[in-house]
């Protein structure tokens, strides 16, 4: 994993902050805010998108407060800190794995394939109705026939 | 390896991506002495970002496909101020392939002949039957997976089995049959089983971001093993200014700038310039020594008939599981059904489509990027991700037409680091691209929901890392760059083995091509060597 940044506790607290209300929680999925380990999180995505200049700077443009409502005025007004902050927000919370639970997705397993598969998946004809169709363009001697 | 004879060379081959794999390959596998200049390194598997919880966010910084958003060492500055697209492009042993897709795609057989058939560009001096042997020669080299049989091409076939094509592909099939539209199963350079040096592919299902096990026939592990175990050096951090021709206008070497700043001097009978469509124009414009139009260049060529290839996709989600985490990514399943003009359709050529996963959560809620702050956040943002495993996305290589007015030239303004000029691109997409995008989006959506899918999001159109066009192959030293071999019209030793010499860009992936191409070029190269000028 990346080594996290050195984002103060009070930047990440901001960041936690507008998670909570871009990334509210939904059926199965918690609420960003509620993570034990989301400022971990945000360390290391704040690191992985490289800190630099922009992101303090971006993170000082929050709202104190953030609402639905001011954070729609700083989208429109300040687009480019808005989008750095929110996307160290949103990709902190997809880091998760609780959240990557939620969603039924499988994190770091190595999948190889078992060689029937593919076997399996044609041999039901599913391609008969592509060979029945033919050729979708123009074929070598159509376009020999044009060239001569 | 750090040290150089200082003997001349039989060939210098600058660049290490798949054209130059291929030809450094090629040649020493041949006796000939050869090495590669490399501005960019190694990278090794082990390091790309996919197995680490963050990679999506390292993807959109140090691991970013933009230059400009990676600003690596070895990159150098790409000025898009006049733009309409910022390609995708990697700097390293490798070259693009290392972020490629792996999409195996051979040209059409009308992408060779469309001033004939279609009336418009040119055709190419070689044509489908040309290059068949040595796209054939490639898969077999390389490992590609396919299903062999596609009623669209002349009949070949593939060393690999192919992949599976999984819930999602067997949906989008289902789909495909319904509406009566072509489809096939994705031919990808990802070994379907271990091959040399490969292991099978484990479906991390990154692999346009790198793969992060190696398994996927990106030429740094495709071919460089090989080449080098053939006797051919591959030295990287080397950048190579310019050119050099002596008395008799035959190219003799480089001057090449090494990592601590030294400008250095190789010397050769030969040079294959392999710096893609990007980087070949940009030498061959630094080398104005004795040409100060840039070398190679009475044509007035060099640079000019860039062609990017846009990309279009539509994002389409389902009820149903389809385990859209497994790759390869790479194409599940391919369609060539709007791939040949069809007039009617209110536009010239065509697009490849490719079904492919998504990349990641983050790659799904970018198809949100466009929507207002209402409709994009809260909820929107959970309700799309829980779609994340249940979704796919078409999307299509948009063919590109070649127009003199898009061009590559030196950016003198932002240099390199090791003070070299960078590109300027002026580029603008013309109708005939618009109005395909307009009609490709919408099949997608139709194909979409064919399948069943209960939303459709159409993204932005983005770029892609196909840089073609800008050294063009042809019979006329007036009208083209490079003969139907790739060597140069003016400098009778040097050749182009990169997408640079395409006449048209085709509505599919190029990298077989340009390595088939290669392997055409370099073949030629050994089997004409003694009735080759070289410097006294």
């Amino acid at each position: 994993m990346t080594r996290p940044s050195t984002l103060t506790r009070e930047q990440v607290a901001r960041i936690r902050a507008a998670a909570a209300v871009l990334l509210p929680g939904h059926a199965e999925s918690p609420a960003a805010d509620v993570l034990p380990d989301y400022d971990e999180l945000v360390q290391v995505a704040a690191a992985a998108v490289g800190e630099g200049r922009a992101l303090p700077a971006a993170i000082e443009a929050l709202p104190d407060e953030p609402t639905w409502e001011s954070l729609s005025t700083l989208a429109d007004a300040d687009p480019a800190s808005f989008e750095q902050v929110s996307l160290v927000a949103v990709g902190a919370y997809f880091m998760s794995p609780a959240v990557l639970a939620s969603l039924g997705l499988p994190t770091g397993e190595r999948r190889p394939a078992d060689r029937e598969q593919v076997v399996d998946e044609l041999s039901t004809g599913i391609l008969d109705a592509v060979y029945e169709r033919g050729c979708p363009v123009r074929t070598l001697d159509d376009v020999n026939g044009a060239t001569r | 390896m750090n040290e150089l004879s200082t003997s001349r060379l039989d060939v210098l081959v600058v660049g290490a991506g798949p054209g130059g794999a291929v030809a450094s390959h090629t040649l020493a596998s041949r006796g000939f002495s050869v090495v590669c200049l490399e501005q960019g390194d190694w990278v090794n598997p082990g390091d790309m970002p996919g197995t680490k919880p963050e990679f999506e966010l390292l993807t959109r910084g140090q691991w970013s496909v933009w230059p400009n958003e990676r600003q690596g060492r070895a990159d150098y500055p790409l000025n898009v101020d006049d733009a309409d697209a910022d390609p995708i492009m990697f700097n390293g042993v490798g070259g693009g392939s290392v972020f490629y897709g792996a999409h195996w795609m051979r040209l059409l057989p009308s992408d060779f002949r469309v001033r004939s058939v279609d009336g418009i560009c040119d055709d190419w001096p070689i044509g489908y039957e040309d290059l068949a042997p040595y796209y054939d020669q490639v898969d077999r080299f390389i490992g590609v997976s396919g299903l062999g049989g596609d009623p669209a091409y002349p009949e070949h076939d593939y060393p690999l089995p192919p992949h599976p094509i999984g819930p999602g592909g067997i949906q989008m099939a289902q789909g495909m049959n319904k509406l009566g539209w072509h489809w096939w199963p994705g031919a990808n350079a990802i070994p379907s089983t271990a091959f040399k040096n490969m292991g099978q592919c484990v479906r991390w299902g990154l692999c346009e971001r790198g793969c992060p096990v190696g398994a996927k026939a990106s030429f740094d592990l495709a071919y460089w093993p090989h080449a080098t175990a053939a006797g051919a050096k591959l030295v990287t951090g080397a950048r190579v200014a310019r050119i050099t021709v002596d008395r008799q206008g035959l190219a003799n070497g480089a001057v090449w700038i090494d990592v601590e700043g030294r400008e250095r001097r190789i010397e050769a009978n030969a040079v294959v310039l392999a710096g893609n469509g990007i980087g070949t124009p940009r030498i061959l414009l630094m080398s104005d020594d004795q040409h100060p139009d840039g070398l190679a260049n009475s044509s007035g060529l060099v640079g000019k008939n860039l062609m990017l290839h846009p990309v279009n996709s539509v994002l389409g989600t389902y009820e149903e599981e389809l385990a859209a985490w497994y790759g390869p990514a790479g194409q599940l399943i391919y369609s060539l059904e709007f791939a040949d003009t069809d007039a009617s359709r209110g536009f010239l050529r065509g697009a490849k489509w490719a079904l492919m996963p998504p990349l990641g959560v983050l790659h799904v809620l970018d198809h949100l990027q466009e929507h207002s702050f209402d409709a994009r956040w809260g909820r929107h943002v959970h309700e799309l991700a829980s779609y994340t495993g249940r979704s796919m996305i078409w999307s299509g290589v948009i063919d590109d037409l070649p127009a003199e007015s898009n061009t590559v030239s030196l950016d003198r303004a932002a240099t390199d680091s090791s003070g070299l000029p960078g590109a300027k691109l002026d580029y603008r997409r013309d109708e005939n691209a618009d109005r395909m995008v307009d009609f490709m989006n919408a099949r997608m959506v139709e194909a979409h929901e064919a399948a069943g899918a209960t939303r459709t999001l159409t993204a932005p159109l983005t770029e892609s890392g196909h840089l073609l066009g800008t050294a063009r192959m042809g019979d006329d030293p007036a009208t083209s760059v490079v003969d139907a071999w790739g060597r140069a019209h003016d400098v009778p030793n040097l050749f182009i083995v990169d997408g640079s010499v395409m006449v048209t860009g085709g509505s599919v992936n190029p990298t077989a091509t340009i390595a088939a191409m290669s392997l055409r070029t370099a073949t030629h190269v050994a089997e004409t060597a003694r009735d080759q000028r070289v410097p006294a």
